[in-house]
Parts: C-alpha cells; sequence; structure tokens
C-alpha cells in the first residue's frame, strides 16, 4: 500500500473521531511515513511499519473496525475529481475561509461539492456525524487538509489552519451543486466569496463576511443577502421577497424584478438599484450613498444619514418618501407620482419631475426655488422641507 | 508483555526519552528501539495521553517544507519519571515474590 491509500483508508476508519482528533491523527501516521521514508525507507516499507488501519482505529475509537470495500473503492478511482455529496435534507452549508464558490444545479437532486482547482479530495461522509475532506495528493503538509463537517445538516467545508500556518494559502475554487428549486443557506467565512449565474432556489440566505456575492440570473422567493465588508452584486433575478444588509459593503442590484419588496440597509456601503422593479423598496444607509436609476416602484421609503440620495428614471406609482439629514437628494423623473415627498436637514434637495403638481415647499434658513408650471387642478402633491439646505425644485 | 503493565511503562520510557531533549514521533521509536519495540500505532495513543495529562507540550516546526511536531517534556512529565522509580522498588518485591520458589 502507497501513503495516500494509507491516508484515504485511515481517514474511512477514523470518521467516528471528531474532525479535530481525525485530523491530528492522520498528520501523525502522514508524518511518520515520510519521517522513515527520509531515512531510507521505501514507502511500502514505510507504510508498513505503520501497523494495520484496524489495529489503530481500534486503539483510537474503542471500536472493532473492519476496512469496507467502500475505503477500497475511493482508492481505486484515481481519476475522478473527489467530490462530496449529501441528500437534499441538508440546508445549511457553512464554507470557512479563503474559498471561491461557484454555484451551479446538480442533475440529481443531491448536494456536490467538487474541487475546481485541481485539488482531489477524499469524502468520508458520517452520516449526520462529522465528514473529513482530505486532499488527496502526497503533500498533506502544504496546508491541503481540509474538513467538511456535517453536523445536523449543516454542512462546513474548513480549510486547514495548516494552511495559514505555511502562509503558502491560495483562495481554493469550490464547485457546489445545489438541487434545483431547493432552500439554501449558505454561511462564508472571511474571504470566502460566492458566485453563480443561471439558478432557481426556493427561500435563500446567503451571508458572506469580507467576501463578495455575486450572483447572476436567478430565481428565488425569499432572497436574503447579508456582507459585512464584501460586495454584494445581483444581476436580473426575479423573486418574492429581498433583503439586503450589509456593513461597508457596496449593495449593487440590476436588471431585477421583485413581486413584493426589497429591504436594503447598509452602513456605509453604497446602494445602487439600476432597472430594478418591485411592489414596494425601503432603504435605509447611514454614510452609504443611494442611487437609483429607472425602474418601477409602487412605493418607496429612502432614508439616510449622511449619505446621498439620487433617483432617476425611476417611476413610482404611488409614494415616495426620501428622508435625509445631511445628505443631498436629487431626482429626476419623468413619470408623474401622486404623492412625492422629499425631507432634509442640512442637506439641500434637488427635483425635476414631469407632470403636474401642486407643490409646498419649506426651507428654515435655505433658498427655494420652484419653477412649477402646472396650471389647473391636480391631485399630485409634491412637499419639500429642509432646514438648512437649499431648495430647487422643476415640475410641469 | 501484560498489556496494563507495559502501557505504564511504555509512558515513562516516551518520558524519559524527552527528558533528554525535545522529540518527534520517529526519532522516539528510534531512540526506544534498543531497549523496547514500538511502533508508531503504539506511540499515537502514548503521546495522547501524556498530553492530556500535561506531561508532556507539543509544537510544530517546518521540516523540509512540511511540519513536523515536537514534543517537549514537562515539570508534570519530570515527576512522573521520579514516582515510577520510587514505585519501582515494590514492583520488584512483588517481582521477587512472584519468581521465588516455594520451600
Amino acid at each position: 500500500m502507497n501513503k495516500k491509500e494509507f491516508i484515504e483508508r485511515l481517514c474511512m476508519g477514523l470518521k467516528s473521531l471528531p474532525a479535530d482528533e481525525a485530523q491530528k491523527t492522520v498528520l501523525f501516521y502522514s508524518e511518520a511515513i515520510n519521517d522513515r521514508m527520509e531515512d531510507g525507507m521505501t514507502e511500502e516499507q514505510a507504510v508498513a511499519a505503520m501497523g494495520s488501519i484496524s489495529e489503530i482505529v481500534r486503539e483510537l475509537c474503542g471500536i472493532e473496525y473492519t476496512e469496507s470495500e467502500s475505503a477500497d473503492k475511493v482508492s481505486a478511482e484515481d481519476d475522478k475529481v473527489t467530490e462530496y455529496t449529501a441528500a437534499e435534507s441538508i440546508s445549511e452549508i457553512e464554507i470557512r475561509r479563503g474559498m471561491c464558490v461557484n454555484l451551479v444545479h446538480s442533475v440529481d437532486g443531491l448536494i456536490h461539492i467538487k474541487s475546481l482547482t485541481g485539488e482531489r479530495f477524499i469524502v468520508s461522509p458520517g452520516g449526520k456525524g462529522e465528514i473529513i475532506v482530505t486532499r488527496a495528493d502526497d503533500e498533506i503538509f502544504k496546508g491541503d487538509f481540509q474538513k467538511l463537517r456535517s453536523v445536523h445538516d449543516v454542512v462546513e467545508l474548513v480549510s486547514s489552519s495548516l494552511v495559514n500556518a505555511l502562509k503558502s494559502f491560495a483562495s481554493i475554487d469550490i464547485q457546489l451543486e445545489l438541487p434545483e428549486g431547493c432552500d439554501i443557506k449558505l454561511r462564508l467565512g472571511s474571504g470566502s466569496s460566492v458566485r453563480g449565474k443561471g439558478l432557481s432556489f426556493g427561500d435563500i440566505s446567503f451571508k458572506a463576511s469580507s467576501g463578495d456575492i455575486k450572483v447572476e440570473n436567478v430565481k428565488a422567493s425569499k432572497v436574503a443577502f447579508t456582507t459585512a465588508s464584501g460586495d454584494i452584486k445581483i444581476g436580473e433575478l426575479t423573486g418574492e421577497q429581498v433583503v439586503f444588509n450589509s456593513v461597508s459593503g457596496d449593495v449593487e442590484m440590476e436588471n431585477s424584478s421583485v413581486s413584493d419588496t426589497i429591504y436594503v440597509r447598509s452602513a456605509s456601503g453604497d446602494i445602487e438599484l439600476d432597472g430594478v422593479s418591485a411592489k414596494g423598496a425601503t432603504t435605509l444607509t447611514t454614510s452609504g450613498d443611494l442611487s437609483l436609476a429607472g425602474g418601477n416602484f409602487n412605493t418607496l421609503s429612502l432614508k439616510s444619514t449622511s449619505g446621498d440620495i439620487d433617483i432617476s428614471g425611476t417611476g413610482i406609482k404611488e409614494k415616495l418618501a426620501a428622508a435625509t439629514i445631511s445628505g443631498d437628494i436629487t431626482m429626476e423623473i419623468g413619470e408623474e407620482c401622486p404623492l412625492i415627498k422629499l425631507e432634509a436637514v442640512s442637506g439641500n434637495v434637488e427635483a425635476e419631475i414631469a407632470g403636474r403638481y401642486k407643490t409646498e415647499v419649506n426651507s428654515v434658513s435655505g433658498s427655494c426655488r420652484v419653477i412649477n408650471s402646472t396650471t389647473g387642478e391636480t391631485e399630485n402633491r409634491l412637499t419639500a422641507n429642509t432646514v438648512s439646505g437649499s431648495i430647487k425644485i422643476v415640475c410641469g | 508483555m501484560d498489556i496494563q503493565l507495559k502501557r505504564g511503562i511504555l509512558d515513562v520510557c516516551v518520558l524519559k526519552v524527552l527528558a533528554g531533549g525535545d522529540s518527534y514521533g520517529y526519532q522516539i521509536i528510534k531512540d526506544l528501539s534498543d531497549h523496547v519495540k514500538i511502533s508508531e500505532s503504539t506511540l499515537y495513543p502514548i503521546l495522547k495521553r501524556l498530553e492530556a495529562a500535561g506531561a508532556l507540550t507539543v509544537y510544530s516546526r517546518e521540516h523540509n517544507g512540511r511540519l513536523r511536531k515536537y514534543y517537549s517534556i514537562t515539570d508534570v512529565g519530570r515527576e512522573r519519571i521520579k514516582v515510577f522509580l520510587s514505585e519501582w522498588d515494590e514492583v520488584m518485591r512483588a517481582y521477587d515474590f512472584i519468581k521465588e520458589e516455594r520451600h
């Protein structure tokens, strides 16, 4: 038996151990084999000196262990890209640090995890217990040891701390295949990012920390994207309800259609909704800017502290309310909106709106300029209020 | 050899090797080979047990582009050797008794 086979079989045998323990054990034996080979033994001799796997497993796990056929199968299928397959019932996947996840649909209704960058994994699934993934080349010490953990339907993909220890860290490309129409929660560790195109889900929730979330052409019902410092970029999404939460990352959504509401909240990240249509949208930013271009909404509620609010060419059927403390509000729309309310404290308000309006404009200390060519009766109302900011309204 | 007895003795043998300086798995096996036959599958549980008992500590160091684990004896470990030696007289008396041919 060569070293690779030995390690693979050992992994299979140790699956009842906690993943950390199993990892330590595998590293111990791998080191011992390397040391014996360095000392002049052949690979076969070094492996033979380790004793039998059944004995090792019996000693460590306290169970009688006979190597099953599946162990032989794993080592026999040498050319196959290693992948992990889980039942559809797994609804939460945690991808730890440093991985680029490519989302695609699986053809068989199961979840598969594959390596795209050539690493081959040996995966020992343990039902609801733990799963260990070992990259199947010999250089196990060069930071290629990986764990896949499945506890109570949560799958967790972990890149080894050794990777960091040796500073030979490179992000690992993973392909995650999910069943069409499934509900999925995806949690991404620092540096891990996710991207995907042409996907269809039930409810989805993606949470990233510093990595980006980038999906295109996605169909889902309830959607939640959360990021700390990573950016969120969504294109052509069709959904019922979309929630974005960001701290410093930017949120960009393009050419999307949401049947119910979009809710966006960001601290310093900018929000950009370009060609997005929804029944309603509520945005809340602190210092981030909000920019709305095109699209159609029934109602819009836009709030910021110091960030600017910019609306251009957006159709609003029922109501627009925009409020900021020190940010500026600028808008230019070509369609009538029955009710427009623009409020700022020190920020300026500038609006150019097509259609007939009855305007009510007030600034405590700032300048007010209204050009309203509306004649005759109209139901449309526009109010603009500031404390110290200036107001400029052109309508008609 | 009786497994319990052997286990206790091997624990101390490993500690004795480490008392002479930090070492790694295969080196420990080689150092012991003249005195007692031990393989990796025996050594690993011993090291695990001794680490859990606080008799040794583990650290990693790079060797030829890979990491190698080194084991280092602690005061608890040194005490273990002392206790073993002091108790050995008792074991020897038992040994003499067992070996003794009754008259």
